[in-house]
Formats: structure tokens, sequence, C-alpha cells
């Protein structure tokens, strides 16, 4: 069954925040990866399937402006809450990938009863104890979108084996904004892990079992300072669980919102 | 026209595997750095400094980080040298990275310091830094240019201020008591210097009234220099040639064969530089987002500079012959040196400071010393004719 998208501009903390939204079911937001997202991914068709899903823009990344006054992460995640209230949802269930699952946390940390579930895949925001997130500053931006796959098929079945000027254009915006606010330290937060333990929606944490951009070590951070949470592996992939494996990622996402 | 005599301190020992790496900057290990060596080639770099001041020339210094290209970590170390050393140069800084640095308080106390130790010598630059020093400076490349100005103006409130302590409240910057001791010695400033590549560039240093330098390209200089004047003459002010400098390597030889072949030596300097890993060549921010979209539509062949004829010149490969068509080399014998400088003088409409890039690497003491002596006594006299020497102060000529 097609899904139908719609796509708008909201105004919030004072820029326009892009928002796509597709579905009908309980409210699912999906807060993307710091190399953005595109437009419509598979991964979204199924979860639309059995939620009303949201997917906005982060500020400053893809088709969402560039608040220049955004100095940090937590900001963003106030951005979301103010959004989410625009909206008039409750109780919306977060899913976080990557980059977004820093965002997700931070939102979980923030009004504690006023969430869903809450579901972290190969999150950023916390230091891991061992080994380091892959600093995108180090590499070129094509190397660095490479790296969240398991496998070179992997990336270019979204991709496409040479990416696109357009695409490359947007990366670069991206990568600017993500140094905008989570430069040093590089992709975590120092504040974060002492507040996780105040967070009340139950927790999944998806890790892929190859994962190059944040290390598995972070998940088991995660897994063990949010109360209740739970801890699944997903096999041959990479950090972009959601380009890569998305079936698995989505039977997983749905039984465990679906059992809210 | 004043002349600055300029050399990046290379540790030439360390190109070949630089080379062989594809990067002599940011990643190149310094274990390939021999202190033994480098001991050595810093103190015959600061003699030759030093030969400047007997034969009349001014002295330029510059800092690059993690680099084999350029052993001089710091203008103020090396100038502090040098103030002691030299008893009539004029010492420019060109210059220090603010928007690297995460204390401009820091910067305007020791500039200060250099002109009051120096007499009144100092020329200050300030200068935004090639995109490979973002890495080793760790510093964001994400709003480089407004932390820049917040920088420029906040070390030029510290240094002009007299009945402080003030407080500074800015975006970057937040200090509760600055009152730097000393301050200098050339009121209200030192003179301010700026480098560039762009025509925006230009015009933001007219708007300053700030002596503005580039390097190694005519067909770049041109349009920057041309942006500067007319943007002076909207502001009300005419913009004389002590406005703007110009880097070239320079080679001279008692005969044209001599000064080819030291020329050639010196520019192993411009021929190594741009050789850096890529992800350190454009981090984000540093250009603005228009810039590199167009740099992506170019793709990876964009040339960097053209010559006088308008063929893409190779920074990286080129000939001391393909270097002097784009002016990026000026080589020969004194008359040769002193015609291929006045005739770039008039075809870029006055320049009133050339950067003399006399040592770049490969060139040895004996000829760096030689290349110093004979320009300083065959060329300098006449270049002095010109075009007016500079006023004493870049604040001045704005006022």
């Amino acid at each position: 069954m097609a899904v139908a998208w719609s796509d708008k501009q909201l105004d919030v903390a004072g820029g326009k925040l892009h928002l796509s939204r597709g579905g009908s079911g309980k409210p699912l937001m999906v807060l993307h990866h710091d190399i953005g997202t595109l437009d419509r991914l598979p991964f979204y068709d199924v979860l639309a399937q059995r939620f009303d899903v949201l997917v906005p823009h982060h500020p400053g990344y893809g088709r969402s402006e560039r608040p220049q006054w955004l100095r940090s992460v937590r900001d963003v995640a106030v951005m979301y809450r103010a959004l989410l209230a625009e909206l008039g949802i409750a109780q919306a269930s977060l899913l976080g990938l990557g980059f977004g699952g820093w965002i997700a946390a931070e939102m979980a940390t923030m009004a504690p009863r006023d969430l869903g579930r809450l579901v972290l895949v190969g999150a950023m925001g916390v230091k891991p104890p061992e080994g380091d997130i892959l600093d995108q500053a180090l590499l070129s931006y094509i190397d660095y979108a490479k790296s969240g796959f398991h496998s070179a098929e992997g990336f270019a079945a979204v991709y496409g084996a040479e990416p696109s000027t357009d695409q490359l254009e947007q990366w670069d915006i991206c990568r600017e904004m993500s140094f905008r606010i989570a430069w040093k330290p590089y992709m975590y937060s120092q504040t974060l892990p002492h507040l996780l333990g105040g967070v009340r929606a139950p927790t999944l944490v998806v890790w892929g079992d190859d994962d190059k951009v944040v290390p598995l070590s972070a998940g088991r951070v995660y897994a063990a300072a949010l109360p209740g949470a739970h801890l699944e592996i997903v096999k041959a992939c990479g950090h972009c669980v959601d380009m890569e494996q998305p079936e698995a990622l989505a039977k997983l996402v749905t039984s465990f919102v679906d059992a809210a | 026209m004043r002349v600055w005599y300029f050399s990046e301190m290379a540790y030439h020992p360390a190109w070949e595997e630089g080379l062989s790496r594809g990067s002599l900057r940011v990643v190149l290990p310094n274990r390939n750095f021999d202190p033994q060596v480098g001991h050595g080639l810093l103190n015959r770099y600061l003699d030759e400094f030093g030969l400047c001041d007997e034969v009349g020339l001014d002295i330029m210094v510059n800092e690059h980080h993690s680099t084999a290209t350029c052993l001089t970590v710091s203008v103020s170390m090396a100038l502090a040298i040098l103030a002691r050393e030299t008893r009539k140069a004029r010492l420019l800084s060109l210059g220090t990275p603010i928007a690297n640095r995460p204390d401009p308080v820091r910067v305007a106390e020791e500039m200060a310091w250099l002109d009051v130790l120096s007499g009144g010598r100092l020329e200050m630059g300030l200068v935004k830094g090639a995109p490979y020093e973002i890495a080793p400076a760790n510093s964001n490349p994400a709003r480089l240019m407004r932390r820049y100005w917040e920088a420029h103006d906040l070390i030029l409130k510290a240094m002009s201020t007299t009945d402080g302590p003030f407080n500074w409240e800015g975006e970057f910057f937040h200090y509760r008591n600055v009152n730097i001791w000393p301050r200098p010695l050339q009121q209200p400033t030192p003179p301010v210097w700026m480098t560039g590549l762009s025509v925006e560039t230009g015009r933001m240093a007219a708007e300053r009234g700030h002596v503005i330098g580039t390097l190694l390209s005519g067909a770049i200089a041109k349009p920057m220099f041309d942006a500067y004047r007319k943007r002076a003459q909207e502001l009300g002010w005419t913009a004389g040639p002590d406005r703007f400098a110009y880097a070239a390597v320079v080679g001279v030889g008692e005969t044209r064969e001599e000064g080819y072949r030291r020329a050639d030596l010196a520019a192993g300097y411009v021929r190594t530089a741009p050789v850096v890993y890529e992800p350190f060549t454009n981090p984000p921010g540093y250009n603005s987002v228009g810039a590199n979209v167009a740099m992506l539509k170019a793709g990876p062949k964009g040339g960097f500079v053209v010559d006088r004829h308008g063929n893409p010149v190779d920074h990286r490969t080129a000939t001391v012959e393909q270097f002097m068509a784009a002016d990026t080399v000026f080589a020969g014998t004194p008359d040769d040196v002193y015609n291929q400088i006045r005739a770039f003088n008039e075809r870029i409409g006055g320049f009133g400071h050339l950067l003399f890039f006399g040592q770049g690497g490969f060139l040895d003491h004996k000829d760096t010393v030689a290349n110093i002596t004979l320009f300083g006594r065959e060329v300098m006299p006449r270049l002095r004719e010109l075009s007016p020497a500079p006023g004493t102060s870049a604040t001045a000529a704005a006022e």
C-alpha cells in the first residue's frame, strides 16, 4: 500500500522547520542522522503502515532553516519539544538514528512522563568507554557517509555508487551544522549520562554489529543507564541500520513501540 | 616600495616522505622531523633573517602548524628573537591566525610587548589562516569569519584602550576585565595587515584601512586590489600603494642562469605547500556554502591560478618560467628582477610592499645569503624609488 506523505514548514523558535508526515496510528517521531535524510526511505514507508510517522529535518539540515543562534544539541531537543506541542501531540514515541539518537535521548530526559517509547539506534551523545565516535573532521564527507555502512553495496543502494553533486552539497551543509552544535567534545555530552536515570519511557537500544561510527560500547552505556532498557544487535549491519537493514529494524521498532 | 624578506623556515629534509604520502601537513608523523637537524636549521634561518637588517631589508615572519613546510610555530616567538637581533628593520607578523586563537587578549598582549621591545618596529598581521590550520589548531571551522572579526575588534580595542579595564561580552569571547600591560608603543596600534584571496576580503580590508596582502598570483591580486581601491574611493579616501602587499618567490643572481637556479630551488616551497590530505583542504564553514557549491560543480580539476595569458598553472609541478608567467616568481639578474617587478607594479596598479620569498627549502645557506645580499645591494635601492614608502601607520591612512 503506497503511503501518502505530506510535507510542510512549521515555525519553531523563530525559524522554519521542515516536516514530512505520513501513515496513521500512534505518533512516532523519527530523528535522522548527521548526514541528513533522503525525503523518502523504504524504512519510513514500512513504519507508516503502523504509525503516524513524523520525520522533521533537523534545524540547519536538509530543508529546515539554519538558526544562526543554535549552539547545542540540547537546543535542538527543546525545539522538537516545542514542535510536538505545536502539533498537539502528547505521548509521542521517539526513534533516534545515530546523531538523532542523541537528540531523542536529550528529549527523553526533559519531560520524563510525556513520552511513549524510546528507540535509540547507534546513538551518539555519550562518550564511548572503548573507542571514539568517528570524527568527520578527519575524513572526507563522502568517506564519512560511506563509513556508515557495513558494505559498499549497502551504501550504493541508497546513494548510488557515485553520489550526486546535490547530495555532496547536502552533506557539506550537514557537517557544518554538526560542527556548529557538536564540535567539542565531538558528538557527545558530558552531562547527558547523568540525566538518563530520570527517563521513564521504556527504551530499546539497537546497534549494527559493524558500526564503524559509534562504538558498541556507547550502546552498552545507554542500555545500562536507561531504566529497563535492553540492547539488540543487528547482524551484517553498519551504523545506518535504517538504510542498510530496514526490514530488520522496522520489525524491532514495530513490535517494541506497538507493545506500549 | 618596501621589501620584506620572508622565509617559512622549511623542514625540507622531510619533503620527499611527505610527497610520497600525499601530505606534508597535518598527518605527516613528526618522527620525520630530526630535532638535531631542526636545531641547525632554525638557527640558520634566524641568521638569514638577521642578515636582512644589515642589507636594508625589512622582515616578515608567519606561522604554520603540524607541517614540514614551516617550522615557525609562533610569530611572537620568532619576532621576539629578531626584535633583539635587529636594529632598523621593521618587523612584520603576517600573521597571527586570530580565529584559531582561543584568547585574543593574549594576542594583543604579545603584540604590544613586541612593539615596546622593538621600539615601535612592529607591523601586525591579523589573518584568517589557511584551511589546513584548522585541524592542528583544534579550532572550529564553522563561523570562522564571524569569530575572526570579533577577535580582530577585541584585539584592536585592547591595544588602543588606555583608560581600562573594560569588559567584553561578545558572541564568542567574554572577558570581565581587559586591561593589557604593556600597551603598544605605536599609537593607537601598530599598523594592521590582513591577507586574502578574494574581492570580498579586499573590500572588507578597505573599510578598515588595513594593508592587504596576497601571494603568488597576479590573477588573484589584481581584482582584490582593485576592489580595495574602489571601496576606499566609495568611502571618500584614496588607497595608495602602501595599502597593498604582494608575496613572490625571488631568485636573483650575478647571471640570469644563477637567478633562475635560485628561484627554482626557492620555488620548492610553492610546489609543496598545497600538498595536503584532502579532508583538511576545505573544512566545513571555512568557505561559504555558495563557494563550496561552485567548487563541487567545478570538480577536483578546478584550477587554482592562471597566468597572464589565461593558462592554468599547477603549483605542484610548474617550472620557473611557468611561475614567472603567473607572477609567482621574479627571477634572473638584478636588472631582470627589477624590470619584472616594475612591470608587475604597473599591471597591478601599484603596490607598496614586496614580500620577498627568498628561501624555500632546498636553497642552501650560501645561496640564500647571496640571494639576500644581492637583492639588498642591487635591486632594493631601485625599488625604493618605484612608489612611495608607506606611511607610519595603517590607521592613519584611513582617517
